[in-house]
């Protein structure tokens, strides 16, 4: 189980580590925006990162 | 017993009866015995520099303090009999060995003195001067002579006095030296005579702005003085002097706004007063009487024109001698040449309207352009005499404004046919009344010419932003900010506007303070500001009008917008080199900072959340801030849209 999660923490770094360069960019656009933009942005980016981190291996089935 | 009630009357200090400008503190205190004299050894003499007689009270007379204990105990005090006579004089009193020994008992201790300015008339006493002392045993040679010479700080440099017909702006430079400035003193006088002072007591000022109301028709006299601390023996030195004619300003009569909410009265304004240079110089200019004032003389106006005709009849083109070095008069290219040049810059196209006013005015010049003139019939070259003064006054617009538009704007080729084809099909006449600036400013459709009312980049010379700082400086140190009214708040603003935020790196961060308190009132009554007045708003937000309003409401609820409104001035002045800074840089910066201390907040602001539809996203955002956030948003799209490809285009090989 321990090493069933590790394995997935690992995939999990891989993959955010891939999205890097779009992450400093959704971070820019972030903190340029201002108000309701920027709430959206925010939220709309956490919430899709984490989704395309937990669909993992389902997307690669 | 008389003496004594002399001293002791002498002695009260009634500070409180004083005039504005009190009466000076004598200078250069000096004390020397006599030792070798037959009849006066054993003299001593106190010998004190009489001041510059800028004060309102000049002394009436001058009181000596002694002692033979540096006035521990002993203080005694005698009193001359000749008050203030010639500036920076020096005048002297005598303690005989005799008095002395009658007073102490003794000559042997050592005698101190010191010196005070006194004009009881106005009940007006000077600070003492230092305490100078010396040891003067009678019949002896003194063994110590201990003075006290005048600290005096250094000169300001590059003292410059700016009149132009309305308030007076001085401006200096300034290095302390050994002796640190205490206060800054602006004598100013017209009849040379009876002065009156302004002291400067911020020492880190470099500007002075003298109101209008001060100034009168007349010579005006100006003297600036470095001080060192007067009040503990240090002196003044004159930095420089002058005189100029001055003229009492007649204020224009404004448009009165009434009720700024409810409605806005607008009285008819009255024709503009004259205006306040009065007319002293009349010259006959080709045959035509030319007035000038005393502002052209100032200026060099009537250098230039003289320039210009001398010039006109020696290289047949009416410039400076300025002009001529720089090249702006092509004396050897012959005319029949430009014509015919097909691609014509519109830096030629100018210089042959110019050419052509030219050709025209010196009947009898036949240097360099003699066709024309035989084409031209008798009555026409009547009618163009008339014309010089009309003339000159083109000539001074091209002076200042072609240089800028034939560098900066590109001509097409229509443009340039267009002014070709005036040139030669219209009389010449009309080519002279023609507004020039017009011309080449035209915003033609199809071309790239941009538009003159565009907003340009602020561009002042130093001694402007300081003219206008102290404008600034001036408004803000009347204003109370809590009790400004609208006026008063956009009154500050509109000065602002002239030098721009970024430059207020000049001024004093008390005014930064003010003008940035100044701007969070405006946002906060943005309801009750006119359009115009918002309009003066936006300009030093550096945002659009309508983004006023909606700053105005976001402040209310976004911590972000609201320290950027706070700190919009300073933020501004720290970033003085950065062109274009807006608020919606300021924004940013916070933006960035806040992520920084708390990264999760900014991401997961849940606040308001409800509110939110799809339709209204983005409507509380300043128009700036879209174009900022577009300019960061877009690219990172494409990059991302171009990054897959290419991992799609690669995996598919």
């Amino acid at each position: 189980m321990i090493k069933k999660l590790w394995s997935w923490l690992v995939t999990v770094i891989k993959e955010t580590l891939n999205l890097s360069w779009t992450l400093v960019g959704l971070v820019i656009a972030t903190l340029t925006l201002t108000g309701s933009a920027q709430q959206v942005t925010g939220l709309a980016t956490v919430i899709t990162l984490a989704i395309w981190l937990l669909t993992i291996s389902f997307r690669k089935e | 017993m008389r003496r004594l009630c002399l001293a002791f009357f002498l002695l009260i200090p009634t500070p409180a009866l004083a005039d504005h400008v009190p009466t000076q503190t004598p200078y250069d205190i000096s004390i020397a015995c006599d030792a070798d004299g037959d009849t006066t050894k054993g003299d001593i003499t106190v010998t004190w520099q009489e001041s510059d007689g800028f004060e309102d009270s000049p002394p009436e007379r001058y009181a000596i303090a002694f002692s033979n204990d540096n006035f521990v105990e002993s203080n005694y005090a005698v009193a001359n009999s000749t008050g203030w006579e010639t500036a920076l004089s020096y005048k002297s009193y005598v303690f005989t060995a005799s008095y002395r020994e009658t007073i102490f008992g003794t000559t042997a201790d050592t005698f101190y003195a010191k010196v005070r300015a006194d004009n009881d008339t106005d009940a007006s006493y000077s600070e003492w001067t230092g305490i100078v002392s010396v040891d003067c045993d009678y019949g002896s040679t003194p063994t110590t002579t201990t003075t006290v010479p005048p600290a005096v700080p250094d000169d300001a440099t590059n003292v410059s006095v700016n009149y132009q017909g309305k308030d007076v702006y001085f401006a200096w430079e300034y290095t302390d030296g050994n002796t640190l400035v205490n206060e800054f003193h602006i004598n100013y006088s017209y009849d040379n005579s009876i002065w009156d002072r302004v002291i400067v007591t911020d020492t880190t000022a470099r500007t002075y702005t003298l109101d209008y109301t001060n100034i009168q028709t007349g010579t005006f006299y100006w003297t600036f003085s470095v001080c060192g601390d007067i009040e503990n023996g240090e002196s003044c030195t004159d930095s420089d002097s002058n005189n100029f004619e001055t003229y009492q300003y007649v204020a224009p009569t404004t448009t009165v706004y009434v009720a700024p909410v409810v409605e806005e009265v607008y009285v008819e304004p009255e024709p503009l007063p004259p205006p306040p240079e009065e007319i002293i110089v009349d010259v006959k200019v080709e045959g035509v009487d030319k007035t000038y004032t005393q502002a052209d003389v100032n200026d060099g106006t009537i250098e230039r024109d003289q320039e210009r005709i001398d010039n006109e009849n020696k290289f047949g083109c009416f410039m400076t001698n300025a002009q001529i070095e720089r090249g702006d008069c092509d004396i050897t290219k012959p005319i029949e040449e430009e014509t015919k040049d097909d691609i014509i810059k519109e830096e030629v196209v100018v210089e042959e309207i110019k050419e052509d006013v030219e050709v025209i005015i010196p009947k009898d010049d036949d240097t360099i352009l003699d066709t024309p003139k035989e084409e031209i019939p008798e009555d026409e070259v009547v009618e163009f005499e008339e014309l010089p003064i009309e003339f000159e006054i083109i000539e001074f617009d091209l002076e200042d404004i072609v240089p800028e538009i034939v560098v900066e704007i590109p001509v097409q080729d229509e443009i340039e046919e267009e002014i070709k084809d005036e040139k030669i099909e219209e009389d010449v006449k009309e080519v002279l009344d023609e507004p020039i600036q017009e011309v080449v400013s035209e915003d033609t459709p199809g071309t790239t010419l941009p538009r003159v009312e565009d907003k340009e980049p602020l561009e002042l010379t130093e001694e402007e932003v300081a003219v206008e700082v102290a404008e600034v400086q001036e408004i803000v140190e009347e204003i109370v900010v809590e009790e400004a009214t609208v006026e008063e708040v956009v009154e500050v603003l509109e000065q602002v506007n002239d030098i721009g935020v970024q430059n207020l790196n000049q001024a004093t961060e008390e005014v930064q303070e003010v003008v940035q308190a100044v701007v969070e009132e405006a946002i906060a009554d943005v309801e009750e500001l006119t359009e115009e007045q918002i309009e003066v708003v936006a300009e030093v937000l550096q945002v659009e009008a309508e983004d006023v309003a909606i700053i105005a409401e976001s402040v209310k609820d976004d911590e972000v917008i609201a320290e950027a409104v706070e700190e919009y001035v300073e933020r501004a002045v720290e970033n003085t080199d950065v062109e274009n800074y807006t608020l919606a840089d300021v924004v940013t910066e916070i933006s960035y900072e806040s992520f920084i201390e708390n990264p999760i907040e900014t991401f997961v602001d849940f606040d308001d959340l409800g509110d939110i539809t799809i339709a209204n996203i983005g409507d509380d955002m300043t128009q700036d801030q879209k174009e900022k956030a577009q300019e960061v948003v877009v690219p990172v799209i494409l990059t991302r849209i171009a990054s897959m490809a290419a991992f799609v285009f690669r995996r598919s090989l």
